[in-house]
């Protein structure tokens, strides 16, 4: 009997959990759902909310990219903008980001100890903390208000290099031990066989950066607004009614991406989370 | 170790042994130093000294951090909400990543993985999304979406709206924070030793948070470790990216914290009142993680 109670609490405790995951996953779903539809709806369908509409179009991508209808003025600059930030913040990351881990994960040499301690105090500084000072840095080397002034201080960042560098904890020093010993540089050695097997925690990091730089609104960064990217615009079609679906068009262009490449890189996601068992640094 | 090196190496020879090493570290390295460890020493210094700029430097003590409070409790309040941000988005966000983690570990494995890869990615668009809603003051696709259903009376400016802003700010936080932090702490369950849950299951206890705490938990402190250094950074910064994506000035948004007082009052402060504001932030949020260190440094210990 009291096995039988024990175990439909459990039972109950479980349902609860699966619950409550859904309802949390349903409350995040819908306004996702509702941001993409509305962006294929034309201007008709938009008012009242339609769960299912019986018209889709393009329009609003059209009016946001060619500048047909009321903006009069495309915006397909501002989205290059966008692509060429997160492009390169992401090709420079991964090699330099990996590269670095590698040293900090395999190689044993004088500083190396000092270098993960900075690492590892470091971590809570995301960009945006040291906003104030890398701008007067910025304008002091004369980069500010450039594609620049987007990219360089994105490229480090010290989660990044932590999560790969656990990662790569777990590939076995006898990998690198054997490759030594064949003659093996240690460039050859990071980019021909420890990228590759550290693949799964880079394409967790490369995610993170595209869905940071591909929203990332530039404000305060740059001020010339042939350069903005798109994220910066998002404001300016939010104050008018007739312009919600060109907002929700916005927001698709930058949403989807993001969520494509997490369905695409799915596996390399859910296996970061199976094998990056962040052991203790013993160093 | 790659490279076993013998006793007596003096430290030259180690330094040229291991040249192709410091070689490929040295991109991240310029990086690392130009964009992080001298902002962080301009900060630490520009906060202490008046600075013109015609280049001159003046030490002034802690002048700017008193002209900092001085300016009519703006700081103070900035201060006091970015702490109530970090309390919710930081700590129950932190809260929310551990529940659903330690939740999705016992269903299927397949399914298992849909659900961690659906969260993570759900909460990469959770920012953007959230800002499309709020935009737009008044006229907010929320608003509408408010009046559609017939609550007409809830209508507001609700980030410039102070019955709602730190509501706003605190649930677009929370769905968001299922980000790197929640990855690890999935990939330390999955990684867990399950003898001593087993044994302890042998023994006849049944309850789960029983388990949780004396067999699960002590295996998971680095990756804790990394998931509150993620919530900490993230708490502290997500309402300025919020506020960026909607289009909400400094002055009107309501639940501004301190990275929105030194966004925001640049004309108002010279350059040392916001390097104090700066280093302030900086201090709090260092402070926050060491004693999250502390903490979990001491359990590992007694282990």
């Amino acid at each position: 009997m009291d096995i039988k109670k024990k175990r439909l609490i459990f039972r109950c405790v479980k349902i609860a959990v699966i619950v409550l995951v859904s309802v949390m996953m349903i409350g995040m779903l819908a306004p996702i759902y509702f941001v993409i539809i509305r962006s294929f709806s034309p201007a008709e369908e938009l008012f009242p909310l339609k769960v299912f509409p019986s018209k889709l179009s393009v329009s609003n991508f059209a009016d946001l990219f060619v500048g047909t209808g009321a903006l009069g003025i495309p915006y397909s600059r501002n989205l290059f903008s966008s692509l060429i930030i997160t492009l390169a913040t992401v090709i420079l990351q991964i090699p330099i980001i990996c590269a670095a881990a590698y040293v900090l994960s395999k190689v044993k040499a004088p500083g190396i100890r000092t270098f993960n301690k900075i690492i590892e105090w470091t971590l809570i500084l995301s960009p945006l903390t040291l906003y104030a000072p890398q701008y007067l840095l910025m304008l002091k080397i004369g980069i500010s208000d450039s594609l620049f002034a987007m990219i360089l201080p994105f490229i480090v960042s010290p989660i990044a290099v932590y999560l790969v560098r656990q990662y790569m904890n777990l590939i076995p020093d006898e990998i690198v031990y054997s490759a030594r010993i064949d003659g093996a540089s240690h460039f050859r050695i990071v980019f021909g066989i420890i990228m590759p097997m550290a693949k799964p925690a880079l394409c967790a990091i490369a995610i993170m950066t595209t869905g940071f730089m591909w929203s990332f609104s530039g404000e305060l960064f740059v001020s010339s607004g042939d350069i903005k990217p798109l994220g910066a615009f998002m404001p300016i079609f939010a104050s008018d009614d007739g312009t919600v679906g060109v907002l929700c068009a916005l927001c698709a262009v930058i949403i989807v991406p993001v969520i494509i490449l997490s369905i695409v890189f799915r596996k390399e996601i859910a296996q970061t989370a199976s094998f990056a068992g962040l052991k203790e640094t013993e160093k | 170790m790659p490279v076993k090196h013998k006793k007596g190496q003096t430290l030259g020879t180690l330094i040229r042994k291991n040249m192709g090493a410091y070689v490929l570290a040295l991109p991240f390295l310029i990086l690392f130093t130009v964009f992080i460890v001298i902002p962080l020493i301009v900060t630490v210094l520009l906060s202490f000294f008046s600075y013109d700029l015609n280049g001159g430097f003046e030490f002034s003590g802690i002048e700017n951090f008193q002209s900092l409070f001085s300016m009519g409790g703006e700081f103070s309040g900035a201060f006091l909400n970015s702490l109530l941000i970090f309390l919710t988005v930081g700590l129950g966000g932190f809260v929310l990543c551990f529940a659903a983690a330690w939740g999705i570990e016992f269903l299927n494995r397949k399914f298992a993985d849909i659900l961690t890869v659906l969260l993570f990615t759900v909460s990469l668009a959770g920012t953007a999304v959230s800002a499309v809603w709020l935009s737009g003051g008044l006229r907010s696709p929320l608003n509408s979406l408010l009046l559609g259903i017939g609550l007409s009376d809830v209508q507001a400016d609700f980030l410039a709206d102070e019955r709602y802003a730190l509501l706003c700010v605190i649930l677009s936080g929370l769905w968001s924070s299922f980000g790197l932090g929640f990855l690890a702490l999935r990939a330390g369950f999955r990684k867990i030793d399950r003898e001593k849950a087993d044994s302890a299951k042998l023994e006849g206890v049944k309850n789960p948070l029983w388990i949780l705490y004396y067999a699960e938990i002590p295996q998971l402190y680095p990756q804790i470790l990394f998931a509150s250094a993620v919530q900490i950074s993230y708490a502290f910064t997500n309402s300025e990216i919020l506020r960026i994506l909607s289009g909400t000035s400094t002055e009107d948004f309501k639940a501004g914290g301190i990275l929105t007082c030194i966004f925001g009052s640049s004309a108002e402060l010279n350059t040392g009142a916001v390097c104090a504001a700066n280093f302030i932030l900086i201090a709090v949020m260092t402070a926050i993680y060491a004693v999250v260190r502390f903490v979990i440094g001491k359990l590992s210990k007694s282990v």
